[in-house]
């Protein structure tokens, strides 16, 4: 009956554009799915299901971003009658942050991880050479079924598909009476805002970047499937390999940009804190290394084929699997940053066993059926070593997804009813580094010397050996020396350090010497390169990071373990922090943000000011999600200096406020009289009789101000100048304070006889204005970006050359 | 032939050996009741604040000091103190994970993790 009543001011049209373009989408990739399914039965002359195949998937391409600028548009016109909208955005949202909203909810970004997959499927039409089209848009085709049913929102009898981001607020909230009511939308003004957190130009970028990533794990996926189902069990890695490439390269990027943001909001506490939905996006990077190592190595030497199909495999499975860790809301007491589940983890778990038992069997089934090359295994090939390394990296996974699935071995133990209660480990930290420690120091090895090596076999050891030694025998002197001068601590870092450097040396020597700067083939050893630049980078902004505003003695903590990292910095009062003298200058206010200014002085051993800066951290005061504080960072080509204020500003005081004033008593002075207080004196300089402008100010016929110099107890000098006046026979009285001196003064009457002014004196406990902040210092953190970047630009290479190779063989 | 044999169970080895690393290094998720019997031992609590109750931060006194109290599952309502500043949206959390561990009648937690509603979910009206 509910539909009967007219609900005033909505705009519903919009929205159901947008959902019958989700229902198109959807309806079209099952036909899509269909139609390439029974053109693989088809000869190659007939292309008719080929061609309904192709045409399915074009509209639904079109539906897609159909549905993308519906929802745009709806956050963009501020329609809050549609929950997606008043959930995520809000009137005062700026225009770049809009498409923010996308990604805050969990439709909204299903919808872009569906956009980018329907992007694939067409350059996988466009591009891809026409023997696989069929089989790996069959595959694509059913991915798009599974991710458009996750936003479809149609209920089928008890079961609901779907949550769809059209769904209005009063069908999504039926138990608040008030949007029963026809006119509820002259009521919600404005909507509940997009988390503060989200706005940050890093994570306008971020999430697209990495969706992307996630998204083209399917293409050589599907690749890989299509060789299986054609019986060409190995003829799909030439083609697949440049699509992984491109996957490893956009994952990295995407998983580097959203450390860049975690350490800019320092919303994590630093660049990477093993969050669970951190490791979710690490996953897939991880697996697909290895399963690019084992393609690699399948090209050279036709071994590995089985491995290429089983971590290809993986790497897609990975995804479906993180997906379901933080969208299901299994992870919610573990980390902070997962979504809370919609009501949509069976949809996604049974998506998820479907893909694993669907691909299980094909990889199983046809195990027998083909054949690595039996050559003898050669510890002098390159490939034994590529093929250790593709260990490795699946082992480091193995650990991570151990991990991080606590919460899933809890939500099990259910079934069998057991209440197994597991936690993650209270320093989860240190539970990751002793596994992945070890594991990056053989990975930075290996990464140093397999390159020298030859397929098949090397042959004579002897030079390969004496270049090894030189450049290990520099690695070690260096890395010692740095590991004494820069104070490593434990051992295990300074071998990381050593063997990152060996890599370090060994891949530029690699470049210049034995590729003769050619760039183009050059772009394993630029990515490997890179990867020991990000751990040298690592470990010394991490082991070296010090939390400066730490070194206080200000407050006695006992014994308790002191993670007592904030310190109270009172204004205008400087405090020494390391090599800095710090002193917090006061707020100014732009609605929505206060910002804290901090003066950095740096200064040398003689106590000689060297340089200057002021840090600008701000809060942001939301009422609606809390405050969120907002750090500001001095960078530098060596460290970067943090300013982090960790608790807010306090209520602002009233003007007018009268509590707590003690002691009121008023005195008859002479100019150069002294009035004393607890914490300070009060010395009357002289009276003046005040402008016109005043005057109009307070509305008096005579205004009359007496100046005085105050002296504090702890040697500061503030000037006070009560005001006295007359308007129309009556007395104006316009009081004077300081709260650092704890002063206020009344004027309360002038003898113009004897020049005496009547004063009064207010007396309270002196406070002055103070944050609460974090000074943080992180030592060589450029080294890990430079790093991030060459791993990136280093994969991206070896996309040009594969995808060059690729495009030769046709 | 037999290299690959060594390297499988190699892998195999170091691989039960990564995912038994964790063994002893769990926490649990406990209640106040666990803490009493298990003194000293470091836990998870999952509670909700407990609103109308006392929060005390002064950073005047100590910057890295903040108590509240929570209710575990149980219901069972105990102080909590922090070794850290009062996090700015500690009001808009409802849920509350507290980690350390139970010194008299006291919870002592190193770290917490906060559930906001608003933040990834729908908030009632």
């Amino acid at each position: 009956m509910q539909n009967e009543i007219k609900f005033l001011g909505e705009h519903l049209a919009i929205g159901n554009i947008g959902q019958l373009a989700i229902v198109l989408s959807f309806t079209l990739s099952i036909l899509a799915s269909i139609s390439f399914f029974f053109a693989t039965k088809q000869s190659e002359e007939d292309t008719s299901w080929l061609k309904i195949g192709r045409t399915a998937f074009w509209l639904q391409c079109i539906s897609v971003v159909t549905v993308f600028f519906s929802l745009f548009y709806i956050i963009y016109h501020h329609y809050y009658e549609y929950n997606y909208a008043w959930s995520h955005s809000s009137n005062d949202l700026p225009a770049k942050y809009m498409i923010s909203c996308f990604w805050e909810g969990q439709e909204g970004s299903f919808l872009l991880w569906i956009i980018w997959q329907a992007l694939l499927g067409a350059l996988i039409i466009w591009k891809a050479p026409k023997s696989w089209e069929k089989h790996v848009m069959v595959i694509i085709s059913v991915s798009q079924v599974m991710l458009t049913s996750m936003i479809l929102g149609v209920v089928i009898g008890d079961v609901k598909l779907g949550s769809s981001p059209f769904t209005l607020l009063r069908e999504a909230m039926l138990d608040a009476p008030i949007l029963q009511q026809t006119n509820y939308l002259e009521m919600i003004k404005d909507g509940n805002g997009l988390n503060p957190l989200l706005q940050n130009n890093w994570m306008v970028i971020h999430p697209p970047t990495l969706f992307f990533g996630f998204a083209s794990t399917l293409v050589p996926f599907a690749f890989a499937l299509a060789g299986l189902w054609q019986k060409r069990y190995t003829d799909w890695i030439k083609p697949a390999l440049p699509w992984a490439l491109v996957s490893l390269s956009v994952l990295g990027t995407g998983i580097v940009m959203g450390a860049a943001w975690a350490y800019e909001s320092l919303s994590f506490g630093g660049y990477w804190n093993w969050d669970p939905v951190e490791n979710a996006s690490l996953l897939p990077w991880l697996i697909m290394a290895a399963a690019i190592h084992a393609m690699v190595i399948y090209n050279s030497t036709k071994k590995s084929a089985h491995a290429s199909i089983v971590l290809t495999v993986i790497a897609f499975l990975s995804v479906l699997y993180a997906t379901f860790l933080t969208r299901s809301g299994i992870l919610g007491d573990s980390s902070v940053h997962s979504f809370t589940d919609l009501g949509l983890s069976g949809q996604l778990l049974i998506w998820l066993v479907f893909f694993i038992v669907a691909t299980g069997y094909l990889v199983i089934s046809t195990w027998k059926s083909y054949q690595s090359s039996r050559d003898a295994d050669n510890f002098s090939a390159r490939e034994f070593w590529m093929f250790i390394a593709a260990l490795i990296f699946l082992l480091s996974s193995i650990h991570i997804v151990t991990v991080t699935s606590i919460p899933v071995y809890n939500k099990i133990a259910v079934f069998f009813n057991t209440d197994l209660k597991m936690a993650p480990p209270t320093d989860v930290i240190s539970a990751y580094h002793f596994i992945q420690i070890p594991i990056a120091i053989l990975l930075a090895l290996g990464s140093a010397f397999a390159q020298y090596l030859k397929y098949k076999t090397t042959g004579t050891l002897k030079s390969f050996a004496l270049k090894m030694g030189v450049y290990f025998l520099i690695s070690l002197i260096l890395g010692s020396l740095f590991f004494y001068y820069a104070n490593l601590e434990k051992l295990v870092y300074g071998i990381l350090l050593v063997s990152s450097l060996f890599a370090l040396i060994a891949n530029g020597a690699y470049i210049f010497d034995v590729l003769k700067g050619n760039i183009k083939a050059a772009g394993a050893a630029i990515s490997h390169l890179g990867f020991a630049l990000i751990l040298i980078g690592v470990i010394f902004s991490s082991v070296n990071k010090t939390v400066i505003s730490q070194n206080t003695a200000m407050f006695s903590l006992g014994d308790e373990k002191t993670d007592a990292e904030n310190i109270l910095l009172e204004k205008d009062k400087p405090m020494r922090m390391k090599d800095y003298i710090v002193t917090y200058l006061g707020d100014s206010e732009v609605v929505p943000n206060i910002f804290h200014k901090v003066n950095y002085k740096r200064v040398n051993e003689q106590d000689l000011v060297v340089e200057e800066f002021t840090l600008i951290p701000n809060t942001q005061i939301n009422p609606k999600m809390g405050n969120v504080a907002n750090p500001d960072t001095k960078h530098y080509v060596g460290h970067d200096v943090f300013t982090h204020v960790t608790s807010g500003p306090r209520k602002v005081e009233e003007p007018n406020d009268t509590a707590g004033i003690r002691d009121v008593k008023s005195y008859w002075l002479l100019e150069g009289d002294t009035l004393h207080s607890q914490y300070a004196i009060a010395v009357f300089d002289s009276s003046e009789n005040l402008t016109m402008s005043d005057k109009n100010k307070y509305n008096a016929d005579i205004l009359v101000g007496a100046k005085f110099t105050i002296y504090t107890n702890s040697g500061e000098v503030y000037k006070l100048e009560p005001l006295f006046g007359v308007r129309k026979n009556e007395g104006v009285y316009i009081e004077d304070r300081c709260k650092e001196a704890g002063v206020i003064l009344g004027f309360l009457n002038v003898d113009p006889v004897t020049k005496k002014i009547e004063v009064a004196l207010g007396e309270k406990t002196p406070e002055r204005d103070f944050v609460v902040m974090k000074a943080i210092i992180f030592p060589f953190i450029n080294i890990l970006w430079i790093g991030t970047i060459l791993l990136g630009l280093g994969t991206f290479i070896a996309f040009l050359r594969r995808m060059k190779l690729a495009q030769n063989e046709k | 032939m037999k290299a690959r044999y060594i390297i499988a169970l190699v892998f195999i080895a170091a691989a039960m050996g990564a995912v038994f690393s964790l063994y002893g290094k769990t926490s649990t998720y406990a209640d106040f009741q666990y803490c009493n019997e298990h003194p000293g031992k470091e836990v998870h609590i999952v509670g909700m604040q407990v609103k109308d109750s006392a929060t005390y931060y002064n950073p005047q006194e100590n910057p890295n000091y903040f108590s509240f109290f929570i209710k575990d599952e149980k219901g069972d309502i105990r102080k909590v103190e922090l070794n850290s500043t009062k996090p700015q949206d500690f009001e808009k959390a409802e849920k509350v994970v507290v980690i350390g561990k139970i010194s008299g009648d006291v919870f002592k937690a190193s770290s917490m993790l906060m559930k906001c509603p608003s933040k990834y979910n729908k908030t009632q009206m």
